[in-house]
């Protein structure tokens, strides 16, 4: 099912809480939508789902406009942060339910319960109360629920976040393959960037009702539209820095503070150049050496396992880096940090807009 | 044999304090709950016995003894029997009355937002403020408005139908308050989900979020239970009629009647009507006790 935003808005009395949001679903495409507490996700996913009426815009399944449709007769499966079960019945019945409401017969019913649980692995447990189930029971008992009417579009409301570490981890591959091998569409609400990332195939990233950009994982990533996008998404958090171009016999510069100044390579220099820049470079882009660059001294080192964290500190401005472990550094030491000045970005600090990306 | 020894082998070697966190509470309960408690046996002996000085029964002569069944003779008295009819009529007729009007009410006033719900909020709570003394007149009124109305007129003056209507009107506030609390406590994501999987609003209300509530539903039917099973005043303000008397306006006659007050007949009628009551919230003092802590968590 192809499934299209035009121009949605939504107000909660008078405070407008989603700002002409527009959205292309394809058929079978996983698209997540990311972003802080209180931008208007969840929002925007119940008034997919048809429990919140948009204030203005058009939503489409296919070619139909769905905006007058109930919930139950938008043929959607939903699941819940809360898994929301109906704790007073079983797991069987819980599955069921849907089926029921439809007056499908026993056989049905029983057919379809026993083929969810199986997909699920909790063929066992359909005479347990659900109160009895582990979290991650009740997870797959929320998704099997979702599955089992067979719908045209999925929507997940941060599904995982209850789960612990460990499980989050298995569900995020385990919820993408069960996406990818029934071909439904789904909408997948999340501020986990490494769900986002690791399971959309598209992730729409909103921030105050505004949709900031709309695009691959990795053109999120690496081709950041806006100074938030830049720095919500990627971990640890892009570093930003005020700065100035300069256009010299042809070459752009930037002029960082303390009087340092860097060529911009070509496929890096924006074609407009605003009054006030920001420049972004994540910490992965910035190289630890003692040899040449920028002087900063080792404000704090904080070990992830796989690379450690540093942050370096120069005349108050803090820089985030990564660096392999085993590398010698220590807390106050002094080091030099040299820019990979092909990755940069810049930023119209006004507007917030990227000046490489359009 | 051998792990025997082994438990054996390791006694206990906390040391024993004075448990004052205990002792303080209890002494203190104690000593509140000694009158009570007198004036409860004092009900159960003189119920037996022919009079009695302070809590010792004594006989006509002023003997100590003097135990008998006499006090017990209404049970044998058609009468009563009707009169215990009534009460439970009215005690359920309540119950339900209260549950039906307040569940629903508590359901809007939780999930819905509409004009006025928080002034009808406020209201309901003075309305619960002001004692039903200070109303009856008022509720005189209305319910001799009602009979003359044709139909409605069962709801008058005179009639049980009318008891009930105010009895309800009384205990609504506090049911609805209740109810609301309950409501709240339940997610939104459980109706959205039954919204999704194809209930209607009113099946969703019923299926699954009623049941949801279930301890609150439970505490207030035993809570207006014994409410309208001991109600007085408002039975004896509007029904005047002895046909439909309840067993508390039935005792208070007794003891308004020209010759002596035999007490001992009115505790024994009053031990009869606390039976009931006491036999329910022997069972049911956990859901009670939902009520006094404002709301258990929803769920099974």
């Amino acid at each position: 099912m192809r499934v299209s935003l035009e121009k949605i808005t939504k107000d909660f009395r008078k405070v407008r809480v989603l700002q002409e949001i527009n959205l292309d679903i394809k058929d079978g495409e996983f698209v997540a939508f990311l972003g802080p507490s209180g931008c208007g996700k969840t929002t925007t996913l119940l008034i997919v789902s048809g429990i919140y009426k948009a204030t203005s815009g058009l939503i489409k399944f296919d070619d139909t406009i769905v905006n007058k449709l109930v919930p139950k007769d938008r043929n959607i499966g939903m699941v819940f942060q809360s898994y929301a079960l109906y704790s007073h019945m079983n797991v069987y019945q819980n599955l069921t339910f849907s089926l029921m409401l439809k007056k499908k017969s026993k056989q049905e019913m029983d057919k379809a319960a026993k083929e969810t649980a199986e997909m699920m692995g909790i063929g066992h447990l359909l005479g347990r109360k659900v109160g009895m189930l582990s979290g991650g029971q009740q997870q797959r008992v929320a998704l099997g629920r979702a599955l089992i009417k067979k719908p045209g579009l999925l929507l997940f409301d941060e599904p995982l976040s209850n789960l612990d570490a460990r499980l989050r981890i298995h569900m995020r591959s385990e919820i993408k393959k069960i996406q990818h091998d029934l071909g439904t569409t789904a909408i997948y609400v999340t501020h986990d960037q490494i769900e986002a990332m690791s399971m959309a195939d598209r992730i729409a990233v909103m921030n105050e009702g505004i949709m900031q950009a709309y695009d691959t994982p990795s053109n999120i990533h690496d081709k950041p539209r806006t100074l938030f996008v830049a720095t919500f998404v990627g971990n640890p958090p892009m570093n930003i820095l005020d700065v100035t171009l300069k256009k010299e016999n042809g070459k752009t510069y930037v002029n960082l503070s303390g009087g340092l100044s860097l060529e911009i390579p070509p496929e890096r220099t924006p074609e407009f150049i605003p009054e006030k820049v920001k420049m972004g470079i994540r910490p992965q882009d910035l190289e630890i050496g003692k040899k040449e660059g920028l002087p900063y001294n080792v404000f704090m080192i904080e070990p992830t396992g796989r690379d450690d964290v540093i942050i370096c500190e120069n005349k108050g401005f803090r820089f985030t880096c990564l660096a392999t472990p085993g590398h010698n550094i220590k807390e106050d030491d002094k080091v030099k940090l040299a820019f990979d000045m092909g990755k940069v970005q810049f930023f119209d600090a006004d507007t917030e807009k990227s000046l490489l990306w359009n | 044999m051998i792990v025997k020894s082994k438990l054996k082998a390791s006694p206990q070697t906390i040391p024993r304090t004075f448990p004052w966190g205990k002792v303080i509470p209890f002494t203190i309960l104690l000593a509140f709950s000694i009158p009570l408690i007198l004036g409860i046996y004092w009900i159960v002996i003189s119920t037996f016995s022919v009079s009695t000085r302070g809590l010792v029964p004594v006989d006509s002569a002023g003997n100590p003894g003097g135990l008998t069944l006499a006090n017990w003779s209404f049970l044998k008295d058609p009468i009563l029997w009707k009169l215990t009819l009534n009460t439970f009529i009215l005690a359920t007729t309540l119950t339900l009355g209260v549950l039906l009007v307040s569940s629903m009410a508590g359901y809007a006033l939780a999930r819905i937002n509409f004009k006025g719900r928080k002034s009808f909020l406020g209201s309901t709570m003075i309305l619960q403020a002001f004692p039903a003394t200070t109303l009856l007149i008022a509720t005189y009124f209305v319910l001799r408005f009602i009979s003359g109305v044709p139909l409605i007129s069962i709801f008058g003056y005179d009639t049980m139908g009318g008891v009930i209507l105010v009895s309800i009107s009384t205990q609504l506030p506090l049911g609805i308050w209740l109810m609301k609390g309950f409501f709240d406590a339940i997610p939104w994501d459980l109706e959205r989900a039954a919204l999704i999987d194809g209930c209607s609003r009113w099946r969703t209300f019923r299926q699954i979020l009623i049941p949801q509530i279930r301890p609150g539903i439970a505490a207030l039917s035993i809570f207006s239970f014994i409410t309208g099973w001991s109600s007085f005043l408002i039975p004896f303000s509007f029904m005047t009629n002895p046909d439909t008397a309840v067993i508390s306006t039935y005792m208070n006659r007794l003891m308004q009647e020209t010759a002596p007050v035999n007490y001992s007949a009115v505790a024994a009628v009053g031990l009869f009507s606390l039976l009931p009551v006491i036999f329910f919230f022997i069972f049911t003092q956990k859901y009670l006790l939902a009520i006094f802590a404002g709301g258990m968590k929803g769920g099974s």
